[in-house]
């Protein structure tokens, strides 16, 4: 009896002594998870706000955006995570998946994903209708998902045509405001081995050029994102264009000329590609990287689509904040939102990043004097935004993988096209 | 004649050596002359050789600069691949001498069983594990990080191998000095198989040290990410931070580097010891 | 109580540590995945996953051109890392069988591969590949065209081969070394006096004395090279146009960018089954081997 007591008691040491081996340790780490949401210290409630960085400098904007808010809420401490993007899809799903969401993020056009599948929390009795009316109709026709809005508005980013100053005075170029005024000014600038016409037709601006030609995304006008519409004599039209200027007239780099995208924009940087495809959040970058470099830009040229308000279509997306439904601390993270999204605070983010106010009347007294910005400024109002999709993911990287194999030669346009739309209707 | 030809076989035999010598230092030095070099002059052509442009900057970065918590990831490596080590040489060598030689019911199809998890790839349980962890309220910790990846079924194969091996006469005259059987382990067992558990010790910690999809997925706090996780993370949008990566690349492998030198006999025995029984 | 029950409970308690953690953190996870393939859902909202019976599976073959590319990629990677990086390693491992000081120096270096980590090694391999590195510089100097190791299907896959091979292949070159320092000293005294050459020595006697571990060391390989992903991960992300991807890389892509869960555990378990055959077949081989 004495022995069998004996064994169990060693038993357990045993395996006490396993678990205690590594809880004493493991303790210092939940415990300070447990602090994140409780209170701490007081009354101080702690929230955490998770935001992918747009510029070098993300770091030291939010701290100093989140000092002032400190100082002028004593009663909240916000903690700021800079998330990578590389990894940025799995990881924030990971994390909303969980139990311990940021109790306010910055989300893209991934917010429909975490917001249909009851991640965020309804700002409806925050956000009020007095405070909707100072936004454009169509911006929060977007952000509206299922009747109710989700994200707060925080910033507005589109896309022009950044181009060499020098280079186009060099060769005498007129700013192109057509395709074939754009095709033959890309010619003229390409020259020798490594100077090209065009640079930075990425994923986003693929979708713009099909544009251009008068295709729609989705199905339906647009509306039915569980199908593409990009399978249509405009969208192939489109799409041959953009790969021609790659695979025929070579006036754009090949998609392995640069192992990477750094080293296109440093292309850019030394005078090496004449027009480039950009956000306009990029000028953020070329100024820190290349404060010397004289450009200037121009919205996309026109293509040949039937609708007027489809010639010049760019990339744009609205970047928003949201709550976490999971956060116990809503009330705080609504009154940081409201406060980081108020024209006056979101200026100190928005101008060195280079993006925009999602409220119309707040960019008039952004950027003053921006000659850049003023050009990027006409593009706003006419912004087309994607129609929001929960599968935002899988379709950008479908539109990667078809872009890609058309560029490479692999597959003609039209049959890369038929494939992403096979692929995409497939899941 | 003969001497001839024994002398082209030794040249051979040496330009063979020292040709896949080079396939491995020589990256590992271009890594770290460009370390010292600026992000924009990292990729130069011709490569440079010799570090004469370069500067301390993107060490100073890693550690006094606000971008990246460097010295936190790399003392979260060290704990995590630390503890987890410590725990899985006790953990697997208990079960490794049951397996060896103990007799119970069930015994064969448990070993079985713990020897397919090895052939279950990682990849597989990634998701299901996550849920767990979170369930239990580990994620963002220490024990999150640690604990599931105690259970190392190589870990018990090698150390059963191991034990299986022994002479048997050793636990039986210690089983006559009245020693019980948590005795004979820990005192005659777990000893005996120091060189085993060396192996054992070198490649878990290794390849903890290396971890980078399991705590990519469990930690969103920055403070406690691992070193690869870290690294991962550098390559940020619309920033360019090669020559960082490259400092912090180096950094994240030149202390275990130091220490195999220290004991480079060790770690070879310690290798050369677990394939022979293994 | 009886002795042998005793003994037997004693017996569970040294595996219980270790059996405690599995079951939570191996088995369960896989009874896990075997339940989520025949749902369907999201992540986000594991409380409302659908039942869809085999649909999952269904999808798989409806839609297996979607998927075989990945398979075919994996095959290509045990066929080219497996015997390129065994023959490596055996071949170095009997260059420097011999305790001494020069070998003490070239048994430093390729031991340092095994210390550094994947993601290391990735970014260290990623910049000597690249299309401006140093590679191409050296092969530009023999006059050599640059290889573009990151745009072509067939060189990204060769490019994953030589991160496999750099920083893994020389782990079994200890394991050779090690059966070879092993062979007891009668043994090759016997055949120096026969007057055997060298090449003799090494077909007729090292190799077949250290068959077993040479086993050991094919079979750990292909276990661990049909499961590769992390040098994938790190070194191409699957690319170009998915030309990179293997199976387990695939299972990541569909289950966490694609966000199917149901999907990518039913590629999970179907990739499971394949891994158990490969190893069924290598044992049953194996074991005729051995035999004979």
């Amino acid at each position: 009896m004495l022995k069998k007591l004996g064994l169990l008691m060693l038993m357990c040491v045993l395996v006490t002594g396993v678990i205690a081996g590594c809880s004493s340790k493991g303790d210092d780490g939940s415990s300070n998870q447990a602090s994140d949401g409780k209170t701490d210290g007081g009354k101080k409630v702690k929230i955490t706000f998770w935001k992918a960085p747009h510029i070098k400098t993300e770091k030291d904007v939010w701290s100093t955006i989140i000092k002032k808010f400190e100082a002028a809420h004593p009663n909240i401490q916000v903690e700021f995570l800079e998330t990578p993007w590389d990894g940025w899809d799995q990881k924030y799903t990971a994390a909303f998946a969980g139990s311990s969401p940021p109790d306010v993020s910055y989300l893209s056009e991934y917010f429909v994903k975490f917001a249909k599948n009851g991640k965020l929390a309804d700002l409806g009795p925050y956000f009020t209708n007095e405070e909707r009316t100072k936004y454009s109709q169509s911006v929060m026709d977007y952000l509206t998902v299922d009747g109710k809005v989700y994200t707060m508005p925080f910033l507005a980013g589109t896309s022009v045509v950044l181009y060499n100053k020098d280079l186009f005075e060099k060769e005498n170029i007129e700013i192109p405001t057509t395709w074939d005024e754009l095709l033959e000014a890309a010619k003229k600038l390409t020259k020798g081995p490594d100077q090209w016409g065009i640079g930075g037709l990425d994923t986003l601006n693929t979708v713009a050029f099909m544009g251009q030609a008068g295709s729609d995304l989705y199905a339906g006008n647009n509306k039915d994102v569980s199908k593409l519409g990009i399978d249509s004599p405009e969208g192939i039209k489109g799409f041959t264009y953009l790969t021609e200027l790659v695979t025929k007239y070579k006036v754009a780099p090949s998609i392995d000329y640069y192992s990477k995208p750094e080293q296109e924009n440093q292309a850019f940087y030394d005078g090496k590609i004449g027009m480039y495809f950009a956000q306009v959040s990029f000028t953020g970058t070329i100024k820190t990287n290349a404060p010397n470099l004289n450009y200037g830009a121009f919205i996309n040229p026109a293509g040949p689509a039937a609708d007027s308000a489809k010639q010049r279509e760019a990339y744009a997306g609205i970047g928003s904040l949201a709550i976490a439904e999971a956060s116990k601390h809503k009330d705080e993270a609504w009154t940081f939102i409201q406060y980081v999204t108020s024209p006056e605070n979101a200026k100190m983010y928005l101008e060195p990043a280079g993006f925009f106010s999602p409220m119309p009347e707040a960019n008039a007294d952004m950027y003053v004097g921006d000659e850049v910005m003023a050009e990027a400024k006409k593009t706003i109002e006419g912004m087309i935004l994607w129609t929001p999709n929960d599968k935002f993911g899988k379709l950008l990287d479908i539109i990667k993988m078809m872009r890609e194999s058309a560029f490479r030669g692999v597959k003609s346009p039209e049959d890369a096209i038929k494939d992403a739309v096979k692929e995409y209707e497939a899941q | 004649m003969v001497r001839d030809k024994i002398g082209i076989l030794a040249i051979v035999k040496y330009i063979v050596l020292v040709v896949i010598s080079g396939g491995i230092v020589i990256p590992i030095w271009l890594l770290f002359v460009s370390s010292f070099r600026q992000t924009t002059n990292v990729m130069t052509y011709p490569p440079k050789l010799w570090p004469d442009d370069g500067d301390f900057a993107n060490y100073i970065e890693l550690f006094f600069g606000t971008t990246f918590s460097f010295g936190r990831w790399f003392l979260n490596s060290l704990i995590v691949a630390g503890l987890s080590t410590g725990l899985t040489l006790l953990v697997c060598s208990l079960a490794g001498y049951a397996f060896a030689r103990r007799e119970f019911p069930g015994k064969n199809i448990m070993f079985v069983l713990i020897i397919s998890t090895m052939m279950v790839p990682s990849i597989v349980s990634l998701i299901p594990s996550y849920l767990i962890v979170d369930k239990l309220g580990w994620t963002n910790s220490y024990l999150g990080l640690i604990i599931p990846t105690v259970a190392s079924a190589f870990g018990v194969f090698l150390l059963r191998q191991f034990i299986q091996v022994l002479p048997k006469e050793l636990e039986e005259s210690a089983k006559l000095d009245g020693c019980g059987d948590y005795g004979i382990f820990f005192r005659i067992i777990f000893p005996i198989i120091g060189p085993s558990l060396g192996v054992l010790a070198i490649f878990h910690f290794v390849g903890n040290w290396g971890s980078l999809i399991w705590p990519l997925i469990i930690t969103t706090d920055a403070q406690m990410q691992t070193l690869p996780v870290g690294i991962a993370g550098m390559k940020t949008y619309g920033s360019n931070t090669s020559g960082e990566i490259m400092a912090a690349t180096f950094l994240s492998f030149i202390p275990l580097f130091i220490v195999f030198l220290f004991a480079r006999e060790k770690f070879i025995e310690g290798v050369t010891a677990g394939a022979v029984k293994g | 109580m009886n002795a042998r029950l005793k003994s037997q409970l004693i017996s569970y308690s040294f595996i219980l540590p270790y059996m405690l953690i599995a079951v939570v953190f191996a088995f369960l996870p896989f009874l896990i995945v075997i339940m989520l393939s025949f749902y369907q859902g999201t992540l986000l909202d594991l409380n409302n996953l659908k039942f869809v019976g085999l649909d999952n599976f269904k999808k798989v073959f409806m839609n297996a051109d979607l998927y075989l590319s990945a398979f075919y990629n994996s095959l290509f990677y045990a066929i080219v890392i497996i015997p390129v990086g065994q023959i490596t390693a055996l071949t170095l491992a009997l260059l420097i069988r011999r305790k001494s000081r020069t070998n003490a120096i070239f048994e430093t270096v390729f031991f340092s591969p095994i210390i550094i980590s994947m993601t290391a090694a990735g970014v260290i391999l990623a910049y000597v590949l690249d299309k401006m590195g140093p590679l191409n510089y050296l092969l530009a100097l023999f006059g050599i065209p640059e290889i573009n190791w990151f745009g072509d299907k067939i060189m990204s896959k060769l490019g994953v081969g030589i991160l496999e091979i750099w920083k893994g292949a020389t782990f079994y070159t200890f394991i050779y070394i090690a059966a070879l320092r092993n062979i007891p000293a009668d043994y090759l005294d016997a055949a120096k006096i026969d007057g055997v050459t060298w090449w003799q020595e090494i077909w007729h006697i090292l190799l077949p004395l250290i068959k077993n571990a040479i086993l050991l060391g094919v079979v750990m390989t292909t276990i661990f090279m049909f499961q590769i992903y992390d040098s994938i991960y790190i070194l191409t992300g699957g690319g170009p146009l998915r030309g990179s991807e293997s199976i387990a890389f695939l299972i990541y892509r569909v289950t966490l960018l694609d966000d199917q869960i149901g999907l990518g555990a039913a590629l999970s378990i179907l990739f499971l089954l394949f891994v158990l055959l490969i190893s069924f077949i290598q044992m049953k081989l194996l074991k005729s081997e051995t035999e004979y």
